[in-house]
């Protein structure tokens, strides 16, 4: 099986649901508006609010539960961690449990929860957006709505069409890879047996000829993309217009009135 | 070497919404000594089949004999069967690294464990049998070499494995006149001098009939035609069913013969087609 | 500096052009040397010569990527060192290159054909339906939203002269754009960039191919940076000697029509294609 089957890029999953079709500068901001109201939620009403309205959108998306879910697996370390720390240096509240110097306090183990909790619905949100958004409209997006730093001497263009290179290039390389990885196992590399050192040694016979490819590449590109009037942002126009429609507007409304409502809901709460 | 493939079918991606089968039911031998030539259109599974020939791929079902001896044996380790078949991919010289020819030469016997002077032998070994002097070669840079010397050194550094099967994948593609001629050169000698067995993959039909005993053609994962390359290469229209050409001279002698000439098909030297359309021609009823 | 484009001279003319990569380890060695060339509007020119004969490096001064180190090199009366001209004259000679994955630019065809026209700042719908146009023409509508890397060697590469097409240049440089298709891919491209010729684009299509070169209207052999040969495919064929030190070799149905003239067969002096062969051979036969 190639490499490039195995590692998909973003997450991409296409579909035709109205989160899939909002403008990506409004997904961008409403996932960023949400992300920063969670800081602010404290209670267990504000956290379920917010979980229900996820859940509510996930549905809408179409995405399969079990994608969402997906995204939390490289970061569950650190949501666990998370929460051994809040529950063991934790000074107030009664004591619950005790075993040796370890302690464990009721509000402590409160705090445990809550800060994994907002953690998981802060990747849930980021996660949701690279589900509904291509990584070359987020790109794209990204480029126009940041453009005006630009007057701060910040290259946004540039980064943007380096982020659509390396979009375009991961498949061939990842291909590219695969294929000297075989020739090199074709002579005996032993990329696949022995200690470490051993095969450290063999991927030195993978890594060159891979680095000396991207550089061609690089190269080649280059050249091809000053053939075709290549000169930076400056002056350039997109074939693709990015118009904000109505319902980006309702969709942005709503995302704030929702994170809102969850806070709303974090202090009507009872204790 | 004797290769024999039964029932090999392999399946890229089982159970994924893209799941190909590459390789459907495939069964053949190659025997020692033979020069087989293996063509066929872009994903009719060729590369499939050589990777499978040499255990980089595991067969989804069926199984690969080396004279004899099943590739899945586990008695000998599969790195070490594996390298009794040469593998030469599709534009090898993008596998070089080492800072001398030699050196990136020496990687393959090193990894084989060799004592230095053994490994040293096969350095020069491999260089002469594709025509490179070692002692002007050995310790230039691969990359300031040409396409073609370069192609060379690639071709060596599988050689120096002392591979009893030798596969070469489109090993003349992008190399200009020249670089095709002395590689095809190099392959030709390898068979007759070296006795190897070397199997051909490529597109190009006038190469293939001008080189191999024998021809395979793959369609869709399955063998669409195989025999001596006299008789593949003397019928167009089952040749076109397997969406392959016949090589130029054929084709010729073919639309002719279609146009009521009486002459063979199969004949893939210029001068020999010559000599037959004029006598043909001077001889031959209007 | 002049900004006005001088009297208009639809034609590409090279005078007395010298390239020399810089090298400060070791003395100049000159890619090109002294060459004198002009190519017309609607004109087909094949480069043709072995590798390292200084092909790429003359393709590369047709539209300023490289600079002449001696000589000029003008593009409708507009000198390739005036930087004032720069945009135009890449509008003007398009370029395609040899390798179809390190070309596009795109993650989607569509957005790749786009890129060029981005990059002069025309507005976004006249952008659209240049894009659709280009990609009608070539006959690649039908994967517009896929990403290249799923795409055919030659699908690929017929992206990228859709790419180069957009731009409505008035001549593309080709640059062995066939060397690594496989024998389906390759026909796609030839067709492709045949079609484009009968529109009155010119082509300068560099190749090592003589089956390809035999497709031009004219040929420029290159040995070690100096011009061989210049003349018609036809004259080319009878140039034993040149053949055989600039390592060419005939395509087998030249050889095949030779050796039959020589046999005693009235054959016309150039057949390049077998169909071509093949159906004289018969009309000779019954008239005798």
């Amino acid at each position: 099986m190639a490499l490039s089957d195995v590692v998909t890029l973003g997450q991409y999953i296409p579909g035709n649901s109205l989160l899939h079709r909002l403008d990506p500068r409004t997904k961008f901001l409403a996932a960023t508006a949400l992300t920063i109201l969670l800081f602010f939620v404290t209670k267990v009403t504000g956290y379920l609010f917010f979980l229900v309205i996820l859940l509510a959108v996930v549905t809408a998306s179409g995405i399969p539960l079990r994608f969402l879910l997906r995204g939390l697996r490289p970061i569950l370390f650190l949501i666990l961690f998370t929460f051994i720390v809040q529950a063991l240096f934790s000074q107030e509240g009664n004591i619950i449990l005790q075993w040796g110097f370890l302690v464990i306090r009721d509000e402590g183990l409160w705090k445990a929860f809550f800060m994994s909790f907002r953690l998981t619905l802060l990747v849930l949100v980021t996660t949701l957006l690279t589900l509904v958004t291509s990584p070359i409209d987020l790109t794209d997006g990204l480029d126009r709505l940041f453009s005006f730093l630009h007057v701060f001497r910040i290259p946004v263009h540039e980064i943007a069409m380096m982020m659509t290179i390396a979009l375009r290039f991961i498949p061939t390389l990842l291909d590219e890879t695969d294929t000297i990885v075989k020739a090199q196992i074709s002579r005996g590399a032993p990329l696949d047996r022995g200690n470490i050192f051993r095969r450290l040694r063999g991927f030195v016979a993978v890594l060159i000829p891979l680095f000396v490819s991207a550089f061609r590449r690089a190269d080649e590109l280059a050249q091809a993309m000053e053939a075709r009037c290549y000169r930076g942002g400056e002056g350039r126009t997109r074939m693709r217009a990015m118009v904000l429609h109505w319902t980006d507007l309702w969709a942005a409304l709503s995302a704030l009135a929702l994170g809102l409502a969850a806070l709303a809901f974090n202090w009507l709460a009872v204790p | 070497m004797r290769i024999e493939a039964e029932h090999l079918t392999y399946i890229y991606g089982p159970g994924l919404p893209w799941e190909k089968r590459a390789l459907d039911d495939v069964s053949l031998q190659f025997e020692e000594g033979e020069f087989v030539g293996l063509v066929g259109e872009t994903g009719s599974g060729k590369s499939t089949l050589v990777q499978l020939l040499n255990g980089l791929l595991r067969p989804t079902s069926g199984r690969v004999l080396l004279d004899g001896v099943d590739l899945a044996d586990k008695r000998t380790p599969i790195w070490k069967a594996r390298l009794q078949v040469g593998l030469v991919f599709q534009f090898p010289e993008s596998q070089l690294f080492a800072e001398t020819v030699a050196e990136d030469i020496a990687f393959g016997p090193r990894n084989l464990g060799l004592s230095r002077q053994e490994v040293a032998k096969r350095v020069e070994e491999s260089l002469l049998k594709v025509g490179l002097e070692p002692a002007r070669f050995g310790q230039r840079n691969p990359f300031t070499l040409s396409g073609g010397e370069k192609r060379l050194v690639a071709i060596a550094g599988i050689l120096a494995m002392c591979p009893r099967v030798l596969i070469v994948d489109e090993v003349t593609a992008g190399l200009d006149p020249r670089g095709k001629r002395d590689i095809l050169t190099r392959i030709k000698l390898l068979h007759r001098n070296e006795r190897a067995t070397v199997i051909m993959v490529s597109h190009d039909m006038d190469e293939i009939a001008s080189l191999v005993e024998r021809v395979v053609v793959l369609k869709s994962g399955r063998i669409c035609r195989q025999g001596p390359t006299r008789e593949v290469f003397s019928d167009e229209e089952s040749l076109a069913g397997c969406g392959i050409r016949l090589p130029t001279i054929p084709q010729i002698l073919s639309s002719l013969v279609k146009a009521g000439w009486r002459l063979p098909v199969s004949i893939f030297e210029v001068r020999e087609a010559a000599r037959l359309i004029a006598q043909e021609y001077h001889h031959g009823p209007v | 500096m002049s900004q006005i484009i001088p009297a208009m001279t639809p034609k590409i003319v090279l005078e007395g052009v010298s390239y020399c990569y810089p090298d400060p380890s070791a003395s100049p060695v000159y890619a090109l040397s002294s060459l004198t060339l002009e190519v017309e509007a609607g004109d087909f020119l094949c480069i043709l010569g072995p590798n390292g004969s200084g092909k790429s490096t003359l393709g590369r001064l047709f539209n300023a990527l490289l600079l002449p180190t001696e000589g000029s090199v003008q593009v409708d009366g507009m000198d390739t060192r005036n930087n004032a001209f720069l945009w135009k004259i890449r509008t003007r000679v398009g370029m395609v290159f040899q390798n179809p994955d390190n070309q596009i630019v795109g993650t989607i065809v569509e957005e790749d054909i786009a890129f060029g026209l981005e990059n002069l700042g025309i507005p976004p719908i006249e952008i659209r339906a240049r894009v659709d146009w280009a990609m009608e023409k070539v006959g690649i509508s039908s994967y517009a939203k896929h990403p290249p890397n799923l795409l055919s060697g030659g699908q690929k590469q017929r992206v990228a002269i859709a790419g180069v097409l957009a731009m409505k240049p008035s001549y593309i440089v080709l640059d062995e754009p066939t060397s690594l298709l496989d024998p389906k891919g390759r026909e796609e491209v030839l067709g492709t960039i045949q079609e484009l010729h009968g529109e009155g684009i010119a082509l300068i299509l560099i190749t090592h191919r003589m089956e390809e070169a035999m497709l031009a209207s004219r040929l420029l052999v290159l040995e070690k940076g100096e011009a061989a040969f210049l003349g018609s495919p036809a004259q080319l064929v009878e140039e034993d000697e040149l053949l055989r030190h600039a390592h060419l070799e005939l395509p087998p149905a030249i050889r095949l029509a030779q050796l039959l003239r020589g046999g005693g067969i009235p054959l016309p002096p150039f057949l390049s294609r077998p169909e071509e062969l093949t159906r004289t051979l018969c009309a000779l036969k019954r008239s005798t």
